[in-house]
């Protein structure tokens, strides 16, 4: 084969991804990068195939000095670079995607069974214990829902407010880990983002593996999702990462 | 990619996220899982271990401060990880106003080292699969394309330590590449 049957882009993609670019072509190339999703796409492909090379690389363990001052360093600048929930929903998607994956992180401790409206006061990031990132349809994380503890609180956040078409109710329902079976838990306000949690059914709640919000009318029973399912993904217990799970 | 047992791609991607809630225990928790294969891929392109050191620090701030940034588009975690630590390191190497000093003059033995531990070392299906394409490749474009990927050679400098013509090198770079797109059926 001839590298004639590359493409240009896909050849500057291969070669950045080896490292062969340099200086000026090297700087276009990273440009053109940040342009072009698609280029982006084929370098990540090039670097997951040349990527075997550097992990048979020898290991070397480092000085412990190397994370002593790392971690002098990220425990300074920590209060300025707090990041956007948005941004940190983007993190969670691989998760959302899993299914099944991170079966050890999968339980949800969220007691929404009773919920009451409380002010908008935004959550310290420390508190979150919960994560649930839900996707919509086209699987594009659309909405995540925070759990925060002392005191137990529940934080539903997208980008445009959700709110039902008339006659409609925003339901928040969970899918049990073991049966694989809807659950009702309560109705969510109408453009309501930040709520007092219950945690009488928190014991019920660890058995849950996903979160699903459904558009419903409402007076329907809530036995199951009766309309549309507008957005449903896992939920992660990040309390079993920090203990080293 | 290996699934190495101290650290599951699942294992990175959770640690990484925590990274991105600015978790210092979880971000402690991923140096320690990583930092030596980083720091050997560090080390193999700077050379000097003070260099190495400094590169793998310098990843490691931007792993915390972009962890936020990371998701499965951009590759495996351990992907991830090993280009900021090889971009950093590379990016250190050419601003070297002593880049030459650092080249290795030894490295048709590297090479020869390199591929030992290509074949005794992983089993790994894919590192397996690679390999099986490298070795297809004559033994020239093998060495172009592992002296740039390992040691940050540009194609000048493959040219002035093996003596090849620089058009050659970077012919037969491209090659390679284009060999090992078809043999992997990338």
């Amino acid at each position: 084969m001839s590298d004639q049957d590359m493409s240009d882009i896909e050849l500057l993609a291969a070669e950045y991804a080896l490292g062969s670019l340099f200086g000026d072509e090297l700087d276009r190339f990273k440009q053109l990068m940040a342009e072009d999703s698609s280029v982006q796409r084929l370098v990540v492909k090039w670097q997951e195939a040349l990527v075997p090379l550097s992990e048979q690389t020898a290991e070397v363990e480092p000085p412990p000095r190397v994370l002593n001052t790392l971690m002098q360093k990220i425990s300074a600048s920590s209060p300025q670079t707090k990041t956007s929930w948005w941004q940190n929903l983007n993190i969670w998607r691989p998760l959302a995607l899993g299914n099944g994956v991170l079966s050890a992180c999968l339980a949800v401790f969220i007691g929404l069974q009773v919920m009451q409206p409380v002010d908008d006061t935004p959550v310290k990031t420390g508190d979150l214990i919960y994560v649930g990132v839900l996707e919509n349809a086209e699987k594009k994380p659309k909405v995540a829902v925070l759990a925060y503890n002392k005191p137990f609180r529940l934080e539903i956040k997208s980008k445009k407010k959700l709110i039902p078409e008339q006659n409609r109710e925003l339901r928040l329902w969970m899918i049990e880990k073991e049966s694989n079976q809807t659950v009702f838990l309560t109705s969510l306000p109408a453009g309501q983002t930040l709520l007092n949690v219950d945690d009488a059914l928190w014991k019920k709640l660890k058995k849950a593996k996903q979160l699903v919000i459904s558009a419903d009318p409402v007076a329907s029973a809530k036995s199951q999702p009766s309309a549309q399912i507008l957005f449903k993904g896992a939920c992660v217990n990040l309390k079993n990462w920090s203990a080293g799970s | 990619m290996p699934d190495h047992s101290q650290y599951s791609q699942d294992r990175l991607l959770e640690l990484i996220a925590q990274c991105a809630l600015k978790n210092e225990d979880a971000f402690k928790t991923l140096y320690q899982l990583t930092s030596a294969k980083l720091f050997g891929v560090a080390l193999r392109i700077l050379k000097q271990e003070a260099r190495a050191e400094e590169a793998l620090q310098e990843a490691f701030l931007k792993v915390w401060r972009y962890a936020a940034d990371y998701n499965s588009q951009r590759g495996k975690p351990m992907t991830w990880l090993i280009n900021i630590v090889r971009n950093q390191s590379l990016d250190m190497l050419r601003a070297s106003v002593s880049r030459q000093e650092d080249a290795h003059t030894e490295w048709a033995d590297d090479m020869e080292e390199q591929f030992s531990h290509n074949n005794d070392a992983e089993t790994n299906e894919e590192l397996e699969r690679l390999m099986q394409c490298m070795k297809q490749l004559n033994e020239e474009h093998q060495q172009c394309l592992l002296m740039v990927y390992h040691q940050g050679f540009t194609a000048s400098e493959v040219s002035e330590q093996s003596k090849w013509p620089l058009g050659t090198v970077k012919t037969w770079v491209r090659r390679g590449l284009a060999s090992i797109r078809e043999c992997l059926k990338l």
